[in-house]
């Protein structure tokens, strides 16, 4: 499903130079959930930005159901996104000029496959986070669980093979939390996503199949 | 509270800012640079022209206390005496001023001054050579009566060299001068150019038929005991006013110049005006960018405010730190503004010479006052622009300022102010038209034109939210490029501001130019019956009123096919302190060949009063500056003494932006005793070929000198020319403000570009294309494009309207009849609608291009 080898990646930053990523090998298999936990700064967004195709690494190689993320041009890492990965993260990020309904259509929206049994499986998946009510309100009228809810049906409506999840309850408060979580986890044992989430909480690392720990830009073995 | 320390920080923050943004400062100071280079061009260039067109009057006199000058005709030369027998008068030299043309040299002419150079000493403002002999023998530049001295340029241009003779024409008479002196002008010579050629006045004088005439004198006068001359000169004045000529103007070379000033008055308010508009459009660009900074550091500013720093300080800082870039902008803008001016000075050089007189400008000339002038309003703008969205920073909490997401994405402006501020602009134009037109202050007149464009940019984003109104279009950009425009408001209202005010303005000049071209077009072919048109070269060349040969009349009289010819002069002068123009010609022949449409006239004939009493016909913009009817009378100063003459009709002419006053050629021979002619119009026998007979008299005239001889058709192309070369720096400027507000396009989209980088990182990670990244800002830019420019042309035919009924009526008095140019304007309206496409092709790549996973990282 998901597998790296040696995965690099560095950024120049002028005369300095960050090693974020020193060499990661991972396998992650179909329907698996799988958590990644290490200290601010050690390199989790990066990995999970390449894993999603929104970025290349420095060297090494990473594949996503066979495709290699490593080499392909940005219109076919574009494609991929569109059809097989989902996206959360840490502040949301609506688009705040739709609603929310929009924002959840909006992947279907880019790929021109807006119809109405994609309209219907937004109310669904509206109905399912709990914001029937909510769907043509704007993102600053939500709040913080409202929003992440909203950014998790939207990162599920395409159906994505992978949902990656960056840190989704770091701006949230732990009930907000734990009702993000499960949703996550229950949606994606239902319609069998392989999940990838970065989190910084023991508890939710826990509620996960695996765990990978991340150090300084290495897996801690 | 002691905010420097804090002002270090943020203005620490700010250049740090400004690198980290290149483009989006780069945009900022670019606009602020044009907005002053508009200004500073403009002004240099007016300058420029009013100092050339002043020192022109004074050539080769410096600076004189006191000058006697014939207006419109030449001074008797025993008023030197008059002048020189006065105790109070010092030193006394005259001048008489002439263009020849040099038939061994076509094209070329000299501009002879003849001066007195033992009187003139201490005025003088060259310097000769002699060529022949060191040191110069100033006794020969006298003594020999056919001396002149030429300027090296031209004495190399036509190979001549001392001693060499030099075939001169003027009126008829022609004269063999010799070269001897090299005439060297002084630095601060102005107006002058190789043309100039001196010799001694009486060489002039006999050379040319000028027996006892000079143009001016100048004088020099003993300071009273007080070191003062005000009091001298004025009681000079007294004492010598009964002794001179009515045509005689005496006085303070002061007030001369600030009658030459009202010569140009029209042409430099046009000018300055256009500058003004620049610098309007300028001004929403920098009130963009900064609410664009200010939007963008919210996060810093809240900051700030939480530790400690006060509303009023926010405002400060920000508008400190506008005007801060603004300074530079100043700079930069004043730099380009002289190089813009010395690009214009050819083309305004020769517009002036063809409608005023003859003048030559060599280089710009540098008021530092007007440059200081420029850099302040510059910098006036950029900190009044600065200050609204400075309001609006100071007004946020500072919780709210450190919250995620901008205010706009919160609050909606509301529309209402704007809507009001727009109505209320629109009832300042109605209210400065009618003191332009009613209360007679044409200069209100641009303030209504300016009061329109301002109700057109208040209503921009009141009319983008209309537009964002209608459907989106059915595509993924279309439909998130419609979304962001709406929110974009905030920013695009601005912009859309900009692009709708220089719509308007390049909408409404073209409307106007177009229509009067087509006016004066029209007038012309209704008006101009002749087949051929005689005139002397220098008349074109040099932008003179040389007499024509006398003897041209009775040649073309005499030439087989011709059936009648009529002849013209022309003269300037200032009719109540007014410059306006006198015209003679023969009435019966324009009455038999090219009858007046009179739009109004006294009981009777008008030809057959004119031709036989004190009765002028009089031009309509002459009546309605001066608010004359047939009947009133009119006051002709000339050398026999003040007339009066009565208005017989009023017609319609455009050859005088001044005004006309037209006599019949025996009450003018009468009245002024001046038997010159401008002019002739020759009517031909029906069938007779124009090219035959034209030809015929180019070819007898050869020997005379250097003629001009037009067909009506090549009469109509030369008026049309002129016409275009005087609207040249009309078109200029406003490409220019199409240019500005273009770049407001890209710099509104840059702003908000940067705003949004996070958005676009989301978009690319929910699957977003490149492309369609691109296209979503180019349709955006569309919306906006589309705003701007539909307030803009139904706002340009308002513009039109003002400038046609209101300014031209204040200030000219002509009759422009309405022709719209739909070529032109749908050429303008795709033109900017393109400049608008283009305009956002760079923020929109450089978003396209944007890695997903760092902007998605930004904050
Ligand atoms: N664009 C960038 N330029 C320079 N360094 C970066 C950039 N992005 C991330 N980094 C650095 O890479 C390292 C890993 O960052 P990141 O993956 O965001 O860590 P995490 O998500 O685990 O907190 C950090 O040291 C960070 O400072
Ligand atoms: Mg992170």
């Amino acid at each position: 499903m998901l597998e790296t080898r040696d995965l690099h990646k560095s950024y120049e930053a002028g005369e300095a130079r960050v090693d974020a990523l020193r060499g990661i090998t991972l396998k992650i298999l179909p329907g698996e959930i799988v958590s990644i936990t290490g200290p601010s700064g050690c390199g989790k967004s990066t990995l999970l930005h390449i894993l999603g195709a929104l970025d290349t690494p420095t060297s090494g190689q990473a594949y996503l159901e066979g495709h290699p993320l490593h080499s392909l041009s940005d219109d076919k890492l574009t494609a991929l996104r569109r059809l097989k990965i989902g996206f959360v993260f840490q502040f949301f990020h609506l688009l705040p000029t739709l609603t929310v309904e929009e924002n959840i259509l909006l992947p279907l929206l880019l790929s021109g496959r807006v119809n109405s049994p994609a309209r219907t499986r937004a109310r669904e998946l509206l109905a399912t986070v709990g914001l029937s009510d909510r769907s043509h309100h704007r993102p600053h009228q939500l709040s913080g669980g409202q929003l992440q809810r909203a950014a998790l049906a939207r990162a599920l409506i395409h159906q994505p093979s992978i949902l990656l999840a960056d840190e989704p309850t770091g701006n949230l408060d732990s009930t907000s939390s734990s009702m993000v979580i499960d949703l996550i986890t229950r949606l994606a044992r239902q319609e069998k996503t392989t999940v990838v989430l970065v989190t910084h909480s023991e508890e939710i690392a826990r509620t996960a199949d695996r765990r990978i720990a991340l150090v300084d830009g290495r897996i801690q073995s | 509270m002691n905010w420097f320390p804090t002002l270090r920080v943020f203005l620490s923050h700010g250049g740090r800012d400004f690198f980290r943004h290149k483009t989006l400062s780069l945009l900022n100071l670019l606009a602020l640079t044009v907005g002053v280079a508009a200004i500073v061009a403009i002004q240099t260039v007016n300058e420029t022209a009013l100092r050339s067109f002043r020192a022109s009057l004074d050539l080769v006199a410096g600076r004189p206390d006191f000058t006697i000058e014939g207006q419109g005709f030449r001074l008797p030369e025993k008023l030197i005496l008059l002048l020189r027998n006065d105790p109070a008068v010092r030193e006394v030299t005259p001048t008489i001023q002439l263009v020849a043309s040099l038939p061994d040299h076509p094209g070329e002419f000299l501009h002879l001054v003849g001066v007195d150079p033992f009187s003139n000493q201490e005025l003088v403002t060259y310097h000769l050579e002699d060529a022949l002999r060191s040191p110069t023998d100033a006794i020969a530049f006298v003594s020999e009566s056919d001396t002149i001295a030429l300027t090296r340029p031209l004495a190399d241009r036509l190979h001549l060299r001392p001693g060499d003779t030099l075939r001169a024409v003027s009126a008829g008479h022609q004269a063999n001068l010799r070269v001897r002196f090299m005439l060297e002008p002084s630095s601060d010579l102005l107006g002058a150019d190789d043309h100039l050629a001196i010799a001694d006045i009486a060489t002039v004088q006999s050379s040319f038929g000028l027996g006892g005439q000079i143009d001016r004198i100048e004088a020099l006068l003993r300071p009273d005991a007080s070191g003062k001359i005000t009091a001298v000169r004025s009681s000079l004045l007294e004492r010598l006013a009964p002794n001179l000529p009515a045509h005689a103007r005496a006085g303070s070379p002061e007030r001369r110049g600030q009658e030459v000033e009202k010569m140009l008055g029209a042409f430099q308010l046009n000018l300055t005006a256009l500058s003004l508009i620049a610098l309007v459009v300028g001004m929403f660009l920098v009130t963009n960018t900064v609410a664009a900074n200010v939007a963008r550091r919210r996060a810093e500013l809240g900051l700030l405010r939480s530790l400690g720093l006060d509303r009023r300080s926010v405002i400060i800082l920000i508008v400190g730190e506008s005007l801060l870039l603004a300074l530079l902008g100043a700079g930069l803008g004043i730099f380009l503004g002289l190089q813009v001016a010395r690009i214009l000075l050819q083309s305004v050089s020769s517009t002036v010479t063809s409608h005023y007189v003859l003048l030559s400008m060599k280089d710009i000339i540098v008021n530092p006052w007007s440059l200081l002038g420029a850099g302040l309003a510059g910098l006036l703008a950029a900190g009044l622009a600065a200050w609204w969205p400075a309001r609006e920073a100071s007004l946020v909490s500072p919780m709210d300022a450190l919250q995620p997401g901008n205010s706009a994405d919160r609050a909606s402006s509301p529309q209402s102010p704007f809507l009001r501020a727009s109505l209320l602009c629109l009832f300042f134009t109605l209210l400065f038209s009618a003191t332009a037109l009613y209360a007679r202050i044409p200069r209100t007149g641009f303030l209504a034109a300016l009061g329109i464009l301002l109700a057109a940019a208040f209503l921009a984003p009141v009319f983008g939210r209309l537009l964002g109104g209608l459907p989106s279009p059915p595509i993924a950009s279309g439909k998130l490029a419609h979304s962001a425009f709406l929110r974009g408001l905030h920013r695009h209202g601005l912009a859309a501001a900009a692009l709708s005010v220089a719509v308007a303005m390049a909408i409404g000049v073209t409307i106007m130019v177009h229509s009067f071209r087509a006016t004066v077009d029209q007038w012309i072919g209704e008006s101009i019956k002749a087949d051929l048109f005689i005139a002397p070269s220098t008349n074109l060349i040099a932008g003179a009123l040389e007499p024509l040969d006398p003897q041209a009349e009775t040649l073309a009289l005499a030439t087989p096919g011709v059936r009648a010819v009529g002849t013209y002069r022309e003269i300037r002068l200032f009719l109540n302190g007014t410059p306006a123009k006198l015209a003679a010609c023969r009435l019966e022949i324009l009455r038999a060949y090219n009858p007046l449409t009179f739009l109004s006239t006294l009981p009777g004939d008008p030809y057959e009063l004119c031709q036989k009493g004190d009765f002028a016909i009089i031009s309509e913009n002459f009546a309605r500056r001066r608010q004359i009817k047939p009947g009133d009378t009119v006051f002709l100063p000339t050398p026999t003494g003040t007339h009066p003459l009565q208005v017989a009709a009023i017609f319609r002419d455009y050859t005088s932006e001044s005004g006309l006053l037209l006599l019949d050629r025996s009450t003018y021979r009468r009245l002024t005793q001046d038997q010159g002619l401008t002019s002739l119009a020759i009517h031909l026998e029906p069938g007779i070929s124009p090219k035959t007979v034209g030809d015929s008299l180019r070819e007898q005239l050869r020997p005379r000198g250097e003629f001009l001889v037009y067909s009506q058709a090549g009469l109509r192309d030369e008026a049309l020319r002129i016409f275009d070369r005087s609207f040249a720096v009309t078109a200029l400027l406003r490409t220019l403000a199409i240019a500005v507000a273009a770049l407001g396009v890209t710099l509104s989209l840059t702003a908000l570009g940067v705003e949004r980088t996070r958005e676009i990182g989301i978009l690319r990670a929910t699957g977003a294309s490149r492309n369609q990244i691109l296209r979503t800002i180019m349709i955006e830019a569309a919306y906006l494009g589309a705003t701007g420019i539909s307030i803009g042309l139904v706002t340009g035919f308002a513009v039109a309207l003002i400038l046609m009924q209101v300014i031209n009526r204040a200030f000219f008095g002509w009759t422009i009849d309405w022709h719209t140019p739909y070529p032109s304007l749908l050429g303008i309206i795709l033109g900017m609608m393109i400049a608008c496409l283009l305009a956002s092709l760079p923020p929109a790549w450089r978003a396209s291009r944007l890695s997903p996973a760092e902007a998605l990282r930004s904050e």
